[in-house]
């Protein structure tokens, strides 16, 4: 099981978890419901099979070492998302460091 | 539209290889840097894709759980291998992962949302 009180202590985020490759919510904390965790879940292993499909197609387009895929990061006015293997974490955008929260969640995801 | 200059100033961020501008129907605009043009355009068509999808994803995200904040989307990265690709409004830079100063990277693409 991820360390996701680790993930919680860093400034700026307000929820992590962690997900199964097919969707699953395997473990979550934070001011968040269990059902949007569990489709935020879903969403995150989505998107990261979809990164993973992308990453390997440019490297063999490109012959530019993109893999593997470490993680993907997805940003709006307020809150964005981080997710690196199968952690993630909801984040203030205006509180938070983008380099601590991805040394964070690579410690957490041992990528 | 990002002026070379502009993506020149990308180029100057720490450990960036690569910095280009696609229009929204994924067609590349300008890129500057170490990576063939072949590469530039399907880089482009997949930053216009990521970003409508994250867009239609925010989007959904906010009508589901009724609170705003993810919509509409800002910018995404993607990180594997050697780099990662940082990308705010239409406009992104490739930075070497061992080099990247993501903050800086984020602070600077923001000028071009």
């Amino acid at each position: 099981m991820a360390n996701l009180d680790r993930l919680m202590q860093v400034k700026g985020v307000w929820a992590a978890g962690e997900f199964s490759p097919d969707g699953k919510l395997i473990a979550y904390k934070g001011n968040i419901s269990e059902e949007h965790a569990a489709m935020a879940a879903k969403m995150c292993a989505a998107n990261t099979l979809m990164a993973e499909m992308q990453a390997e197609g440019y490297t063999a387009f490109s012959g530019q070492e993109w893999v593997p895929l470490i993680g993907w990061a997805l940003s709006g006015p307020k809150y964005s998302v981080c997710v690196v293997g199968n952690v993630g974490v909801f984040v203030k955008n205006d509180e938070v460091s983008f380099n601590e929260v991805f040394k964070a969640l690579r410690e957490v995801a041992g990528k | 539209m990002a002026t070379i200059s502009k993506l020149k100033e990308l180029m100057s961020l720490p450990g960036a290889v690569a910095a280009g501008e696609f229009a929204d129907d994924g067609r590349l605009i300008a890129y500057y840097g170490d990576i063939d043009e072949k590469s530039a355009e399907i880089a482009a068509m997949m930053c216009a894709a990521n970003k409508l999808m994250g867009n239609m994803q925010a989007k959904g995200w906010s009508a589901y759980t009724g609170e705003g904040g993810f919509y509409p989307v800002l910018g995404f990265a993607v990180a594997g291998g050697k780099y990662a690709a940082c990308i705010m409004g239409n406009v992104g830079v490739f930075v070497k992962l061992d080099q990247a100063d993501f903050d800086k990277v984020f602070e600077t693409l923001s000028k071009y949302i």
